[in-house]
């Protein structure tokens, strides 16, 4: 007996949808993209591609994300969170 | 002038329907040039209307309709003018915007917006002058002037208390977020929402439909449909000019004209 148990977390779906809808619609490898990336430098896109993909994920999870709430939020992982909250 | 070809716009008439292409690069900022050729096309309206039955607005350009006015331009004239003459121009700018959404707004033709992407300020409101708007999934609509310290200057506010309510109406203004193409059919401002890259065709399909009806018939029911708010209109010209003379505008031209971070477009 012994030996470490690795701890699983619990993977998140909605973030998994966001990185999903992101690599689909920018048209970038999937693997290429993780949680804590900044979506700018990585997908190398503007504020005007930015509100592209604002109106996919809201398209997507029929939920209202004003973008002011998105000032400051540079990465998937907190963008997930946003969309949560309005869920 | 049956058809032109501009830098900013261009129009043809074909099966009856006047087509009007906004095609600058980026996202059809209106600077002069765009505003003037602008005015040449409201010039050619009257008769372009005795041998059509609608128009149609949109615009061959990636990013959006249009963005609204040209900020750049505009910061650039307010640093190399004199305050007085600054003021002028900008006055005598918003009288040749209204001119141009106003004659659309008012024109024989029943008239439509086919939008996607950006629909921001002056973009915004020239849809608004429009009868119908047909957007896209990507059209987004806002009114982001009062990060400049201003208020929509081309008729939006009128247009926008006329065919919306204004719960919607301060959301707008005074969050200036966007809003998408779904939320602003639920206000009543957007006729139909279509796939991504449909719009031309879906507008160029309406516009079929409208062929089928007496056109004095429809003329007449528009104009009693949809008042025109003139007083208001001038109203918000001075109001716009006197909120250019302040400090807050400079400050928010340069923060918009200085920004090199990817968020210039978020409120």
């Amino acid at each position: 007996m012994g030996g470490n148990l690795a701890v699983m977390k619990d993977p998140d779906p909605t973030l998994e949808e966001v990185l999903n809808l992101a690599a689909l619609h920018f048209k970038v490898a999937r693997e290429k993209l993780r949680p804590d990336d900044d979506f700018f430098k990585t997908l190398r896109i503007d504020s005007l591609q930015a509100l592209d993909l604002l109106t996919k994920l809201e398209n997507h999870f029929h939920v209202e994300l004003p973008d002011y709430e998105l000032q400051g939020v540079s990465d998937f992982r907190t963008l997930a969170n946003r969309i949560r909250a309005r869920l | 002038m049956n058809q032109f070809k501009g830098q900013a716009l261009s129009w043809t008439v074909k099966d009856g329907v006047v087509e009007l292409a906004l095609h600058r690069e980026p996202c059809n900022e209106f600077g002069f040039v765009a505003l003037e050729e602008a005015d040449r096309f409201v010039d050619s309206l009257a008769k372009l209307a005795l041998e059509a039955h609608a128009l149609i607005i949109f615009s061959s350009v990636r990013a959006g309709f249009s963005a609204g006015a040209d900020l750049r331009e505009l910061y650039h004239l307010l640093q190399t003018s004199e305050r007085d003459a600054f003021l002028k121009s900008v006055r005598d700018g918003l009288e040749r915007a209204h001119r141009v959404i106003n004659a659309i707004d008012d024109s024989p033709l029943t008239t439509i917006a086919a939008v996607h992407g950006v629909v921001f300020g002056g973009g915004f409101e020239l849809a608004l002058g429009c009868d119908l708007i047909i957007a896209d999934r990507t059209a987004r609509f806002c009114f982001p002037e009062l990060r400049l310290g201003l208020i929509p200057g081309w008729g939006g506010i009128p247009r926008l208390k006329r065919d919306m309510g204004n719960a919607l109406v301060r959301d707008l203004l005074l969050t200036g977020r966007s809003f998408g193409a779904t939320k602003v059919q639920q206000a009543g401002l957007v006729s139909q929402v279509v796939a991504e890259g449909e719009a031309l065709k879906v507008a160029r399909a309406t516009a079929v439909q409208l062929s089928k009806f007496d056109r004095h018939t429809a003329t007449t029911a528009k104009k009693f449909i949809k008042p025109i708010p003139y007083e208001e209109l001038r109203r918000e010209i001075d109001i716009f000019c006197e909120l250019c003379s302040r400090p807050a505008v400079e400050a928010g031209l340069r923060q918009f004209v200085d920004c090199r971070d990817a968020q210039p477009y978020l409120p």
